[in-house]
């Protein structure tokens, strides 16, 4: 747990970077700082390790003072990943990771040992070991870099925008290479992005801080996609803010269509098609096993070109639907059974 | 009557030798002394900027006076000896050596150092782990041209009664015979492209991150 006191941080007499703030991290969480730029986010982060002193107030790690330890000790206990990699250009892919262990005086089979089982961990091929950082991609050398940070075990991860530099696609493939990193070790990471769909991606709780280094709220993405605390907070997180949200939903979530026009497949009854205000219906067999639709009174069948599953995301669903002819989807569970019908309409009840 | 006369060259080969082992004595002591007096100069200057400016005009300043001059100079204080040549010759190695190691110091790329600060070095390791070798290839580049430099220069100090190779130069003008201007000629060419080769395949060895890599 990392607690932030009344903690303010000046430059000179005038500028204000951080105001004031308390914040909890809690451990184990992935945490995101996000504001626009000069809001202080990244000078937060750096005051943990103490790259960057506080003018006032009380940092502390789980209620220990970090100005109680001396700072060298502290940043080998803590983990860091910048922007730019920040790798030794000196150095190859297996010295960059065995850094902190080598300062820590850990034995070579040890340091060996350490650095092989973290190439594999972060999704790196063993025989870039040897390679200098200048020849690799930007991707893998961000991975190096989380390698690196995670070297000695810190409990603690400070991330300064890692996945800036990257193209969108790589950043993609690293976002989501951390949050599966993060289900296996549980650290408690701070992450700081300008990127608001990142933060969102990413976080399990979001600090979201103003100009002037003011913390202007912090909850979970859903509550503050949900419950905005101001207009800055709301304006920050876009007009699109529903279909933010409806991105960290999924089927299980959604109500289905009430009432959904069901036929059973080519032994329909009519009498179940009279009942319906829709012009079409939705065809399945015996079996519960989705086969198709088709217009009302119609005999031919017509296949779905999108159907979804129970974990598929709301914005999905919401594209699928958009998609549809008949402007819902078909749930098809694990059996491939249908399990209901959603449309705009469920939708908005999700997010209600 | 050919231009050289190898028979002078055999009979003088000892006292050759003697003057080329000086040539390179000198270079290699005006080189250590330079490296020693530029280094804590530059990080200085590096440290506290304020102080690069003045540094870098008072090694200026003592680059540009001739360097007969500056060897008359001295010579009242320190006579006719090896000092007087080897306090010359370390005034001019300064220069260079002052800039390149500033040059390479400041050329290591912020979030490198930034790095190392952030996953627990102590600024002296930081300093010999981390920015020293990436430096390495700037001030290599100043010390060649340092030592290159010097080797030429150390011939001038001939007229002070030292001079290495240099005085060879001296006998040769004194008794109009050229067997010597050639040899001294020679000798301190090779002398400077050898070093100079030597240099940077001292680098090459020390930098195996650089090999391969456009510079």
């Amino acid at each position: 747990m990392i607690t932030f006191e009344q903690v303010t941080k000046r430059y000179g007499d005038e500028t204000v970077a951080v105001d004031g703030l308390d914040l909890t991290i809690a451990s184990g969480e992935l945490t995101v700082l996000v504001g626009p730029s000069g809001c202080g986010k990244t000078t937060t982060l750096r005051m943990i390790n103490r790259l960057e002193p506080a003018s006032t107030g009380r940092i502390a790690i789980d209620d220990r003072a970090i100005d109680s330890l001396d700072a060298m000790t502290l940043r080998r206990g803590i983990g860091y990943v910048m922007q730019h990699s920040g790798l030794f250009p000196h150095r190859s892919v297996f010295d960059n990771i065995a850094t902190v262990p080598r300062l820590l005086g850990w034995k070579k089979p040890a340091v060996q040992e350490r650095v092989h089982q973290l190439i594999e961990t972060v999704g790196l091929s063993p025989d870039l070991a040897t390679r200098y950082p200048h020849q690799l991609s930007g991707g893998q050398q961000q991975r190096v870099g989380v390698a690196r940070a995670l070297a000695a075990d810190p409990p603690i991860l400070l991330m300064d925008e890692p996945f800036a530099a990257v193209d969108p696609i790589v950043r993609r493939h690293l976002q989501y290479e951390l949050l599966d990193l993060q289900a296996r070790l549980q650290k408690t990471i701070v992450f700081v992005t300008h990127d608001v769909d990142e933060a969102i991606r990413l976080g399990d709780r979001i600090a979201i801080f103003a100009v002037g280094g003011r913390l202007a709220q912090f909850d979970t993405p859903g509550n503050l996609l949900a419950a905005p605390a101001d207009d800055f907070v709301a304006d920050f997180l876009g007009r699109d803010r529903e279909l933010k949200r409806l991105a960290l939903l999924d089927v299980r979530q959604a109500p289905r269509m009430h009432a959904p026009p069901l036929v059973e497949n080519d032994r329909a009854v009519p009498e179940a098609e009279e009942g319906t205000v829709h012009d079409w219906v939705v065809v399945h067999d015996n079996a519960g096993r989705l086969l198709g639709w088709r217009h009302r009174g119609a005999s031919e069948l017509q296949p779905f070109t999108d159907t979804v599953s129970p974990t598929t995301a709301l914005d999905r669903v919401l594209a699928a639907a958009l998609r549809s002819p008949i402007g819902v989807v078909p749930v098809v569970d694990d059996d491939g059974c249908l399990d209901g019908l959603i449309g705009p309409a469920e939708l908005r009840r999700a997010l209600a | 009557m050919s231009l050289v006369q190898w028979d002078w060259v055999a009979r003088h080969g000892g006292e050759i030798g003697a003057q080329l082992g000086q040539h390179v004595l000198l270079t290699g002591l005006a080189l250590g002394f330079g490296l020693l007096i530029a280094f804590p100069l530059a990080l200085a200057a590096v440290r506290w900027p304020r102080f690069y400016g003045p540094s870098l005009g008072l090694t200026g300043i003592l680059f540009t006076v001739p360097s007969l001059a500056l060897f008359i100079l001295l010579i009242p204080f320190t006579g006719l000896s090896i000092a007087t040549s080897l306090i010359g010759l370390t005034i001019y190695t300064l220069l260079i050596l002052f800039r390149n190691i500033v040059e390479g110091l400041r050329g290591v790329p912020a979030d490198v150092s930034e790095a190392a600060k952030a996953l627990g070095y102590s600024r002296g390791r930081r300093l010999v782990q981390v920015e020293l070798p990436i430096a390495l290839p700037v001030i290599m580049a100043g010390v060649r041209i340092a030592a290159v430099t010097t080797i030429g220069m150390v011939t001038v100090t001939a007229l002070i009664g030292q001079g290495g190779l240099g005085q060879l130069f001296i006998t040769g003008f004194t008794l109009h015979f050229t067997t010597p201007l050639l040899v001294g000629f020679v000798l301190s060419i090779a002398l400077a492209v050898s070093v100079d080769l030597l240099l940077a395949g001292l680098l090459w060895w020390l930098t195996p991150w650089q090999r391969g890599r456009a510079t």
